[in-house]
């Protein structure tokens, strides 16, 4: 895949090319930015301009090389991706034995290591020596959701790249190229706030979509202030998979609501859709700050184990306003 | 890939480049000319602070065949095997790939060999933390009494992972983090050599987002090559880092002056967009109230706040627009803002929660003092002093009232209001007693609080009691019999004199605290009431039927 398919992050695309253009291309790159955003494709677009025999000031994207680096079957590139939720030692080995070794049919190798921030502290250190000094025709390329997350001994080797978002009009023709109408495509572009992979996530696969209907059902319910209905809702959310992008939504709407209650201004409201709603609701401050705190203590509480269902009875019944 | 990375490719050769670690580069140089070089040494510090480099480089300079002036000659044999990584004596280990006994067992075994080029065989045993701990024990004794050509060089960055009796071993050199001005010098001294522009501005900035590790700063700085070309400008140093320029801080700190929410929301949204970092700007923002705190508390504040006089100028003016108070309430908010972001997963949120409540503490600051007033006036009234002056209570209530207090700040001072008109009834009966009962228990909650403040634990305890009566001096708390355990705890010299302490803070009467149970408590919960009765009927005699009104 050539950069040119990529949409929007003109910044890192700049970088990448200036320092291919001018030879100066270092051995480590550490790309980071939020899920979505597209760090895997820049760096599986870096690894196509890497191999790619035809280059001229971009990968050509039609050759053998850069078909199979995007299918990756090349056999000088590698991906390495947390196996369960983490990346492990012997992962990390298995690429030390590798670098040994000249390149199969290329000049170069180059690993990719997506979701950097999961190695173990063991896979993280074991990789440090290998990634400040590697041999000269080797490339590491790391992505990482959070950059706070990852230890600063491996930062300090690497040249961090911020991926940022991409625009909502460029997000909004994606979605047009994947067929979707204007009307709708603007509003998805919106409400991914800059992200295509959740653009998508939501024109595409249809799971933001549901995910976006458990929230807002959960709000009604919330508004409603039937205790009952409370406690059922809670049983009936506490089995899905996608709890935390669940509360995400949720939070997202309390912001809205808090954002539109200070400001007034619709551009900075991000469900554009439901501007309507988000009009007739009573706008306290001091109780959508709570919400939103309760939210972020729910989130977290989830993260650390504590009983789901516990958590979200009790997070439903504070949202609700029915205990304190 | 015939391109090599700054931070690899200006590795001081020499002790005499490498930065900010003299102390460490002396005493090293002064080994070797004394020949007092010891067997095991301890390099740790921050990354990018030299430990390797340090570690290297005292390995040239051990084998070095023609070293002047304890120096290596980087030309010898000996010094290129080095380099290039390759000499038979100086062995480069990395400790976290190689972190099991096994491996140290193969090392132990390799020891004896006597080197093969130079005069001693030297170990760098680099991440050395990342041992286990039977390597950690199977190193032990050759580490203390190896053969005499051989020297142990550990380098870590988390010493505190490094068992003691491996500690007590070695020789600890403690690398410190590299100063700014240090950082700036090396960096000058790299453009220079590669002939690119670069402006001082930019270069601080550099050195200052590298945090005292000069491998980030050449990283940051190889990336700016990459981004600018042949000259490197602010501006193009706030693109790769993703931060901002002092001008959007301006910008923000204007929103917040003019209490502006929209305007500072609709900048946090720009900032979301272009893709900066969101910690980072949290960062720069405390960093900014800092410079703004230094120029409104100091009077030359040119050596601490490193910007251009123009800028200072502007920070002065805002300084004062916004005063010390509020600042430093800024400073706090968003210390805590950037601590939250570190973990979550919607970072803007967090940053936009921070902004609209900076907006309102700036707004608010205001009634800090005014608060600070109404708490001095009401410890005058728990401790009767104000007797005869019931009026003032109502005149300080309604001046927040009226200039048009926030919420929040009303109702708190509303409910500081009914505690002073309470307490103040009460004083009035009590006129010949200085302090009394009823008095203390409108002040409990109060004292409760303070207690919490100085004394956590004493207040867990006190929790359990209530105050019952006053007798010569003696204040009774009552106890229900199951809390013997709380009883005890209160009456602990340390526990009992941090209460009577508070309590005599809050009421000005120096009190001695009695515990008892409730059942040993002569003075029976029944005659509550009638006393309480007993006071208003005296009320009812001081100032006629029709004021009064009960709260309860």
């Amino acid at each position: 895949m050539p950069f040119s398919q990529i949409i929007g992050h003109e910044q890192p695309k700049k970088i990448f090319q200036n320092a291919l253009a001018e030879g100066r291309f270092a051995h480590a790159y550490l790309l980071h930015g939020v899920s979505g955003v597209g760090k895997k494709s820049l760096a599986m677009a870096l690894a196509a301009n890497l191999f790619c025999p035809d280059r001229t000031i971009d990968a050509c994207g039609v050759c053998p090389t850069c078909g199979r680096v995007e299918q990756n079957k090349h056999p000088d590139f590698f991906i390495i991706e947390p196996s369960g939720n983490t990346i492990k030692i012997e992962q990390i080995r298995e690429i030390q034995k590798r670098v040994q070794l000249k390149p199969y049919e290329g000049t170069i190798k180059v690993f990719l290591l997506t979701d950097a921030e999961c190695m173990t502290r063991e896979a993280t250190n074991c990789l440090l020596k290998m990634l400040e000094e590697p041999p000269s025709d080797t490339v590491f390329l790391l992505t990482a959701n959070n950059l706070y997350s990852i230890m600063p001994t491996i930062i300090s080797r690497c040249q961090t790249i911020p991926v940022g978002k991409v625009s909502l009009e460029k997000i909004e023709h994606l979605l047009q190229n994947h067929g979707l109408e204007a009307e709708q495509a603007k509003l998805y572009a919106s409400l991914s706030d800059g992200v295509p992979g959740a653009a998508l996530q939501l024109a595409v696969s249809g799971k933001g979509q549901e995910i976006r209907r458990i929230a807002f059902d959960l709000e009604n319910v919330i508004l409603k202030r039937d205790i009952n209905d409370l406690i059922k809702k809670a049983e009936e959310v506490e089995k899905k998979q996608e709890l935390p992008e669940i509360i995400d939504q949720l939070m997202l709407w309390y912001r809205d609501r808090l954002i539109w209650s200070q400001t007034g201004d619709k551009q900075l409201i991000v469900n554009k859709d439901r501007f309507e709603e988000l009009k007739a609701l009573s706008q306290d401050k001091e109780k959508l700050l709570e919400g939103i705190e309760c939210l972020l203590e729910a989130k977290n509480s989830i993260s650390q184990n504590v009983n789901t269902r516990l958590v979200l009875e009790v997070l439903l019944l504070r949202l609700a306003g029915m205990v304190s | 890939m015939s391109y090599m990375a700054l931070y690899r490719e200006w590795r001081p050769q020499k002790f005499s480049e490498i930065v900010g670690q003299e102390h460490v580069s002396r005493t090293l140089k002064n080994a070797v000319a004394a020949n007092r070089i010891a067997h095991a040494y301890l390099f740790c510090g921050p990354r990018g602070t030299g430990k390797t480099t340090s570690a290297k480089v005292l390995a040239k300079t051990l084998n070095c065949q023609n070293s002047k002036e304890f120096e290596p000659c980087n030309q010898c044999e000996n010094c290129r095997r080095v380099t290039e990584g390759t000499s038979m004596d100086v062995m480069e280990i990395d400790a976290a790939s190689n972190r099991g006994i096994d491996e140290i067992r193969d090392l132990r075994e390799k020891v004896k060999f006597a080197p093969s080029e130079g005069r001693y065989r030297i170990y760098i045993i680099d991440e050395v933390h990342m041992l286990t701990t039977e390597a950690f024990n199977a190193l032990l004794k050759t580490l203390e009494e190896p053969p005499a050509h051989v020297i142990f060089v550990l380098a870590t960055t988390e010493p505190h992972k490094i068992p003691m009796t491996v500690l007590s071993r070695c020789q600890r050199f403690d690398f410190r983090s590299i100063g700014i001005i240090d950082i700036i010098g090396r960096l000058r001294t790299v453009v220079n050599e590669l002939k690119i522009d670069a402006d001082e501005e930019a270069l601080q900035l550099i050195s200052r987002s590298a945090e005292g590790g000069m491998r980030d700063a050449l990283s940051i700085l190889d990336q700016c090559i990459s981004f600018g070309g042949n000259s490197i400008t602010t501006e193009d140093v706030n693109l790769v880092l993703g931060t901002v320029n002092s001008e959007f801080l301006f910008r923000i700190t204007k929103s917040f002056i003019n209490c502006d929410i929209t305007e500072g929301l609709k900048l946090v949204d720009n900032l979301v967009r272009e893709g900066k970092d969101v910690r980072q700007f949290t960062k720069d923002l405390t960093q900014h109230f800092r410079n703004l705190l230094l120029a409104e508390v100091c009077g030359q504040a040119e050596e601490l706040i490193p910007v251009s006089v123009d800028l200072l100028t502007e920070l002065r003016k805002m300084a004062s627009g916004l005063g010390r108070n509020r600042i430093i309430a800024l400073i706090e908010l968003f210390t805590s803002a950037e601590r939250e972001i570190k973990w979550a997963s919607q970072p803007r949120l967090i940053l936009e929660l921070a902004m609209i409540k900076a907006c309102e503490k700036v707004a608010s600051a205001n009634y800090d003092e005014l608060e600070a007033r109404i708490g001095r006036l009401e410890n005058e009234f728990a401790k009767g002093s104000f007797v005869r002056s019931e009026r003032t209570a109502p005149t300080i209530i309604d001046t927040p009232t009226s200039s048009g207090a926030s919420k929040v700040s009303v109702s708190s001072v509303k409910k500081h209001a009914k505690q002073i008109s309470s307490g103040g009834t009460s004083d009035v009966a009590a006129e010949t007693a200085n302090v009394d009962i009823e008095n203390i228990k409108n002040c409990w909650q109060d004292i409760l609080n303070r207690i919490k403040k100085v004394r956590m634990s004493a207040k867990a305890f006190l929790i359990e009691g209530r105050p019952v009566h006053i007798n010569e001096g003696n204040l009774f708390l009552a106890f229900p019999p199951e809390y013997t355990f709380h009883k005890e705890k209160v009456e602990q010299p340390e526990n009992k004199d941090a209460i009577e302490q508070v309590i005599k803070e809050v009421t000005g009467a120096g009190l001695k605290i009695k515990c008892k149970f409730e059942n040993e408590i002569s003075m029976p919960e029944s005659d509550e009431p009638t006393k309480s009765r007993g006071l208003i009927d005296e009320a009812v005699r001081l100032f006629g039927e029709e004021v009064i009104e009960i709260n309860d």
